[in-house]
């Protein structure tokens, strides 16, 4: 038996799910969960069990477990939604009654390992993913399903805010912003409604290393299930394209379409070759590996089309902002090391204490290297070397990826750009679309992007953007 | 004798009406056939039994009679049993229409026939099982009296279901919240004294008071011994299976659907998920699926595993039984 199971609880809540009083070691618990008192509730299970019982005007009784870093707590818990006056059922406050309060140490290493599966599987689910700071404020979003469209649109644009405001956590009557300072063990699991999606998502929070001061130190990692992986979600009909006035529109709408049935063909491909169903022979393993795969290449090309469309559309402008092209060299290094690595391939980024600046958008320019990197690593043989370099010099900023591939003959290198061109290779990987997609991107951004190769002696592809002048007269060095 | 015929656009629309209530009829004998080859067929007979069928169509009728009897008083119409008896049909209809309705009625005679049949097979007690006993006579007086008040939810629980009985007060929050608006579609009544049903009915709700929510404080309350709630000898069916959805984080009325003969891996994941070693498990298994094995790489297979596993949206059935848990 745990102590106090005998003993009652009691607090209390206002019209606004305040917790005006609460009797130890519920307030406790409250507090270490970066509560106030009174101040809203922290423990999503117990605020959802308080808006029900408002909601139906009903008295509510279930068991709960919550946890914060060091104890998980169970209890007993009954809410009775006050009918004072004339306020009626949907007004007014909550009496809650605790009882069975008992409380246990976390059990870490069992945690962690389940922490770990289930952020396997959380990452194949996601219908959004992002990257979140200490203060569980928006660093990148990414991974989104076309249904969530204009939700990571709309957190791209407030990188820097709590991701809870761009929510409503369950039971929520309105979209209002959220306490920054709510433990993210709180938020781990709670169900959330998003705008622009009609069914139930959940959030799962999960902290990125363990310092000592703590797990969420270095930023969590945010992922967003559904509740239902609907058979035939209905997409939002492709209303970004009719406000862009793209084209043939047929990229923007097969990909929504497309998108979620690949990725669930890769989830599933994913949970089998990892095991997680249970052991299994090494060759269905390797099958499964085949088809997660082959959906990879089906969703690239997919984002491919997407992103043609995009920029192949009248009205296409990317936002241009000051960037360093040396920065953005060693991120597509670094993000694209993994895979260099496994082709013995060693790549060669700028020096860290370097510097290019630019004028460009940051994500469109990361997008253009990635594809000359991803290329480069794709024609270059095992153990060969990729070079990035970057220099600036009247006016423009230039960023060149080399590689030690076959290289292009003349014709071949007039033929690089077009459209679902793939100079002869039938593979995997690739679309034929990058090439084509990453020239227009520099021309969108009032740069260029050049070839220069012959057969036998590998390829340079040349990126140049317009020089941000203003930070590279202060003489920070080029290469 | 000669009968006027129509003719023109009239003899058309007339067709046409026809012709429609005629596929319609279509369908509906279409329909019944995979329906009928599905229930002679279906390996778990247990499923969909005349009993099982019956059952759940007796505690609709009884529910729904029982939210007429409050709204005809309210109402104060004279002729209550002619009132009731006129629309229970109709409102019942319009309950089972409701899926989590529908799954907690049907998990609750499941239950109640699987109980009998351990009772008879294996002599599990489905009142006052070993563990209830202990319990009931505990020296922590919350525990004693949880445990009591479990007896006597349970004895009630058993006279309902022999009479086809589903008595309000033991419907989830979210299911009585709907019975509140299924009431509120039909309109048989002035708003007045829908209302005033309403608000009588709502003020004798108590959640904590259900069987289940009673079983669910027992097993709370038991702290640290929790885990002996998952034998089902010593706590019995319906301790058993609602500490097996608590452990596995599954909805009661899926965890009451996984102990049918169709579905032993969702049993083995749900024992293994609520952190059974392979001897606990098979002990359990044994008494559910005597001509059965465990599952092989049951052992293997972590409780973190096997709970993802169960998780949706790869482990819960594509219309799950409710979307809320508690049931």
């Amino acid at each position: 038996m745990g102590s106090g199971a005998t003993s009652v609880i009691l607090a209390s809540v206002d019209a606004a799910d305040r917790l005006l009083t609460a009797e130890e070691p519920f307030a406790g618990f409250h507090r270490r969960c970066g509560g106030e008192l009174p101040g809203p509730i922290v423990t999503p299970a117990l605020l959802e069990l308080v808006r029900k019982a408002r909601q139906y005007g009903l008295k509510l009784a279930r068991a709960i477990r919550a946890q914060d870093e060091h104890e998980a707590v169970t209890m007993w818990v009954e809410v009775e939604p006050l009918r004072d006056g004339a306020e009626g059922p949907d007004g007014g406050g909550c009496a809650i009654v605790i009882s069975s309060w008992r409380s246990e140490p976390v059990h870490d290493e069992r945690a962690d390992a389940a922490s770990e599966r289930r952020l396997a599987l959380a990452r194949h689910q996601a219908g959004l993913s992002a990257r979140l700071g200490p203060q569980q404020e928006l660093l990148a979003v990414f991974g989104e399903t076309e249904e969530l469209g204009p939700l990571a649109a709309e957190m791209r644009a407030g990188i820097g805010r709590a991701w809870t405001e761009f929510v409503t956590l369950a039971g929520e009557a309105g979209r209002q912003s959220q306490p920054q300072a709510m433990h993210w063990r709180l938020l781990d699991g709670a169900r959330v409604r998003l705008a622009g999606s009609a069914r139930g998502w959940s959030a799962g929070l999960f902290p990125i290393g363990r310092g000592e001061g703590g797990q969420g130190e270095s930023g969590f990692e945010l992922h967003l299930l559904p509740d239902t992986a609907l058979p035939e979600a209905a997409p939002s009909p492709p209303t970004s394209a009719a406000a862009r006035g793209s084209g043939s529109g047929i990229g923007l709408e097969i990909a929504p379409v497309l998108r979620q049935p690949v990725a669930r063909i890769i989830a599933n491909a994913e949970t089998i070759r990892t095991q997680l169903a249970g052991p299994l022979a090494e060759g269905y393993s390797t099958y499964a590996a085949d088809i997660a795969a082959a959906g990879e290449h089906l969703l690239a090309l997919i984002d491919d089309l997407t992103t043609l469309e995009m920029v192949d559309a009248a009205g296409f402008a990317p936002a241009p902002d000051r960037i360093d092209l040396g920065d953005l060299a060693r991120r597509a290094a670094g993000i694209l090391g993994m895979r260099a690595r496994e082709r013995g391939i060693v790549i060669e980024a700028p020096a860290p204490d370097t510097a290019t600046p630019a004028i460009g958008e940051f994500r469109r320019v990361l997008q253009i290297l990635l594809n000359l990197v991803e290329n480069a690593l794709r024609y270059s043989p095992r153990g060969a070397q990729v070079w990035i370099r970057c220099e600036s010099r009247d006016g423009w900023a230039r960023v060149i990826v080399a590689d030690e591939g076959e290289g292009l003959d003349a014709r071949e290198q007039a033929r690089a750009f077009e459209k679902f061109e793939r100079l002869g290779r039938s593979d995997e990987g690739g679309s034929g679309l990058g090439l084509y997609i990453s020239r227009r991107l520099a021309h969108a951004m009032g740069g260029t992007l050049t070839v220069d190769s012959s057969k036998g002696l590998g390829a340079r592809f040349t990126l140049t953007l317009p020089a941000d002048d203003e930070l590279a007269g202060e003489g920070r060095g080029d290469r | 004798m000669i009968e006027d015929t129509l003719t023109g656009p009239a003899a058309d629309g007339l067709e046409d009406a026809l012709r429609a209530e005629l596929a319609q009829g279509n369908r509906i004998i279409a329909d019944a056939r995979p329906i009928l080859r599905h229930l002679l067929a279906d390996s778990d007979v247990g499923l969909f039994g005349d009993a099982v069928v019956a059952g759940v169509r007796g505690m609709m009728v009884h529910a729904a009679r029982q939210l007429l009897e409050v709204l005809a008083q309210e109402a104060k119409i004279a002729e209550r049993g002619e009132f009731v008896g006129a629309h229970a049909g109709a409102v019942a209809a319009r309950l089972f229409a409701q899926d989590d309705v529908l799954a907690c009625a049907h998990a609750l005679v499941l239950e109640a026939e699987l109980a009998e049949r351990l009772h008879r097979d294996s002599r599990i007690d489905p009142l006052l099982p070993p563990l209830l006993r202990e319990l009931a006579g505990s020296p922590d007086p919350a525990q004693a009296a949880a445990a009591v008040a479990v007896l006597g939810a349970q004895a009630r629980f058993v006279q309902h279901q022999r009479r086809m009985e589903w008595p309000l007060a033991e419907l989830p929050g979210e299911l009585f919240h709907k019975a509140m608006l299924v009431l509120g579609v039909f309109e048989l009544v002035p708003a007045e004294a829908l209302a005033s049903a309403r608000a009588r009915l709502r003020g004798g709700y108590d959640e904590g008071q259900r069987r289940v929510g009673q079983i669910t404080r027992l097993i709370v309350a038991m702290g640290r011994e929790a885990p002996r709630a998952l034998s089902l000898d010593q706590a019995g069916l319906a301790i058993f299976v609602t500490a097996l959805g608590m452990a596995s984080g599954q909805d009661r009325a899926l965890a009451v659907l996984t102990l049918g003969s169709s579905q032993p891996t969702r049993l083995a994941l749900a024992l293994r998920a609520a952190g059974m070693t392979e001897d606990e498990a098979t002990r359990q298994f044994l008494y559910l699926h005597p001509e059965l094995a465990l599952p092989a790489g049951f052992a293997a297979l972590s409780p973190e595993r096997a709970g993802a596993l169960l998780a949706p949206p790869f482990g819960e059935p594509l219309a799950a039984p409710g979307d809320e848990r508690g049931h």
